[in-house]
């Protein structure tokens, strides 16, 4: 009896310090991850904090399909993205903001997001064109662009998943992998490859590389040189990209197409994209390129591909994938019967006017 | 780094009032700021009909867009006119003069062009080898924006134009008068315009020095023959298109072009010295922005308009129709002044 008594003891103590143990481990790792944030975060693991389903999902009374509460996506995403209510990302102000993450590792904050934003950028500047939502619209370079059936009505859902893909979690900012209803057999993969510097995904934001996760840094600068380039993700985005500007990535089209301009359907000629810019050799002009930029590249770590070789400009180097409040004067500004579509003249633009050119091609 | 970005801003702002504010805005052929707009004046990047960008299919139209009827450029290559749109009109040419190439329908904007280098029409250049028609844009001949290796090259001339394999580099004085190209040269000396240049009097007109040396050997890159000085030996025999040469081709002699006017021996086969002076445009090759028929050479331009002329031809200077040639068949071909005004110009008999 006094040994049964004595082994219940000692199996009790020990269930205490496993106890006490875990406690301190769910502390340590609340703390370390944020805090609150741990709590908040309603994309992915949420165990121990399952109240996250609720701020989206009504099993019973829900409006959409999924079991989506709000009839309208892109309100329930800025139930949390905007003004501060919740994410650090605040996506209609453009702007990182501090709400209780550890906004000097994910973040810079009051600085602009990298893709801008839908109202503001930065919280300040109103937007001058930005990817329109809730309004059916022709994405230009879409194959059937004269087709109305081609437009599409934007939500922050089009390009964005709730939750992340089993098979893709590393996929940069849950953007879909099959977006625009394309065929399963072609995913669009894009691999974030930060802001941690580890494979445990737990160190993050190593300053001497010199990149944020979110944020621009000094961006404000109007001179080349000034700005902090990201290499947030590996290859892929273009091809992300063209689900919907289907035409964008081919360089001279196989047949006339109208792109809603004076010219009418005359066949088209595009500038690269998903293209490496130093030790280049175009392979039909023969020009030998050897750029440098300040403005955002994918970085590919295929430890097979030469280092030389592993940043490539793509579609969000230029532009921005939220809102711009870049200002466009004398020949930037386009006219606007040469555009049927969205969006308005500054196209999303990061930089004002054609600075965007002029950061690689400096020489002209 | 504040200390970087504020030397930056100073060294931006100084270039930004060295040229002249809004010129710094619109020129599109190079030197963009950080934020340039006029890289959409010709391109387009999704969009573009044609290679390289472009975003009009017509080459000639889309430069008309500036270069026509005062809309951007000062340079009306049009109506052959110096206007002034904003630009120091004053410092790289006089308002409302004649630019020096004339123009593709009139000169200073009034009289109608008698003959000018045809566009957009497939034709044979004069003294041609290989007989091969060139349609002719403006960017055959004009690069748009400068080649890094020539920098300094004349008009934005094509260093390598009509695909020739050596590179013809033509290269430009000024208009300004310091390395630093801020000071600029005064009356008499103008970038783009004529100063006074009368048609049909001789002496009255100003010369320019804006090149140093290569503007015929540029020509011959399409007009191959016309650097061959004879053919007295056999060796250049060729049909100009004229009645010499319908039953066999002839042996042509040609005059001496990139050859000074004075104390040289520029025909060597008649062994005849010359000591002449001119008002015609000569290459300035030493850069001195003065007049040395020693060392200055004649070249196409001192006779013959790059763009169109208005001068007329009567009597023995009406030429027989020439057919399909560059420039348009008339009669002037694009020669500087009326009849052959220019002969005299030098050969002041």
């Amino acid at each position: 009896m006094t040994d049964s008594l004595e082994i219940q003891k000692r199996s009790e103590r020990i269930m205490r310090n496993r106890a006490w143990v875990s406690g301190m481990i769910l502390i340590a790792m609340y703390l370390a991850l944020g805090g609150n944030a741990l709590a908040r975060y309603p994309h992915a693991s949420f165990t121990g904090h399952p109240d996250a389903c609720a701020a989206c999902h009504r099993v019973h009374t829900a409006t959409a399909g999924n079991l989506i509460k709000d009839p309208t996506g892109t309100s329930l995403c800025y139930s949390c993205h905007w003004g501060g209510l919740g994410a650090d990302t605040d996506v209609k102000n453009g702007q990182y903001v501090s709400t209780g993450e550890n906004e000097n590792t994910w973040g810079d904050p009051s600085m602009p997001l990298l893709g801008g934003g839908f109202a503001q950028v930065n919280g300040t500047s109103t937007t001058t064109s930005h990817h329109v939502m809730d309004t059916p619209m022709i994405p230009p370079g879409v194959n059937d662009y004269q087709d109305p059936g081609a437009a599409i009505t934007l939500k922050c859902m089009s390009c964005h998943s709730a939750h992340p893909d089993k098979g893709y979690p590393n996929q940069y900012r849950l953007l879909r992998v099959w977006p625009n209803g394309i065929a399963k057999n072609d995913p669009r993969e894009v691999k974030w490859n930060g802001p941690w510097d580890d494979a445990s995904q737990t160190t993050k934001d190593n300053p001497a590389r010199d990149y944020r996760a979110y944020t621009d840094k000094d961006w404000n600068a109007d001179l080349p040189g000034t700005q902090v380039y990201t290499m947030n993700y590996g290859d892929g985005m273009s091809q992300w990209c063209v689900s919907c500007h289907t035409k964008y990535l081919t360089s001279k089209d196989s047949s006339p197409y109208d792109a809603g301009d004076a010219y009418g359907a005359l066949v088209r000629y595009r500038h690269h994209a998903d293209t490496k810019i130093t030790n280049l050799v175009d392979a039909t002009s023969g020009l030998g390129y050897n750029l440098h930029t300040d403005l955002p590249l994918a970085h590919v770590t295929d430890p097979g591909i030469p280092e030389a070789d592993r940043n490539k400009m793509n579609c969000v180097t230029c532009h921005r994938s939220h809102g711009t409040d870049t200002v466009m004067v004398g020949s930037a500004i386009l006219s606007p019967t040469q555009r049927v579509s969205l969006p308005t003249d500054s196209t999303l633009l990061r930089r004002d006017n054609r600075g965007v050119c002029g950061n690689c091609h400096t020489n002209i | 780094m504040k200390t970087k970005l504020l030397g930056m801003t100073i060294v931006m702002a100084i270039s930004f009032l060295g040229l002249s504010g809004s010129a710094l805005a619109v020129y599109p052929h190079g030197s963009f700021a950080a934020t340039p707009d006029a890289c959409a004046a010709c391109h387009r990047m999704h969009t573009a009909t044609s290679n390289n960008l472009i975003a009009d299919p017509n080459g000639s139209s889309m430069c008309d867009s500036c270069h026509k009827s005062g809309v951007g450029a000062d340079t009306d290559v049009a109506t052959g006119m110096y206007v002034s749109n904003g630009e120091p009109d004053h410092t790289w040419g006089t308002g409302n003069g004649t630019l020096l190439g004339g123009g593709f329908t009139t000169v200073q904007a009034a009289s109608p062009t008698t003959s000018m280098h045809v566009l957009d029409t497939a034709l044979t250049p004069p003294g041609s080898t290989s007989g091969a028609t060139v349609k002719l844009r403006c960017i055959d001949c004009h690069s748009p924006h400068p080649d890094k290796t020539y920098p300094n090259q004349y008009r934005l001339l094509r260093v390598k134009p009509n695909n020739v394999s050596t590179a013809r580099a033509v290269e430009w004085n000024g208009p300004w008068t310091s390395a630093a190209q801020t000071a600029y040269q005064a009356d008499g000396n103008r970038a783009y315009t004529e100063t006074d240049f009368v048609a049909g009097t001789a002496g009255t007109q100003y010369f320019t020095h804006n090149y140093k040396t290569g503007i015929e050997d540029w020509c011959v890159s399409c007009h191959t023959k016309y650097m061959t000085r004879g053919g007295e030996f056999g060796t250049d025999l060729y049909n100009a298109g004229d009645a010499y040469g319908t039953s066999a081709p002839k042996g042509r002699f040609r005059h001496g072009v990139g050859v000074p006017l004075k104390s040289g021996n520029p025909d060597q086969a008649n062994s005849i010295t010359y000591d002449l002076v001119t008002d015609l445009p000569l290459e300035d090759v030493d850069a001195s922005a003065t007049r040395d028929y020693t060392t200055d050479l004649l070249t196409c331009l001192s006779c013959h308009r790059a763009h169109g002329t208005d001068a007329t031809m009567s009597g023995e200077a009406v030429l027989p129709t020439r057919g399909t040639v560059l420039p348009s068949g008339t009669d002037s071909l694009l020669l500087r002044q009326n009849d052959r005004v220019m002969c005299v110009n030098c050969h002041n008999m």
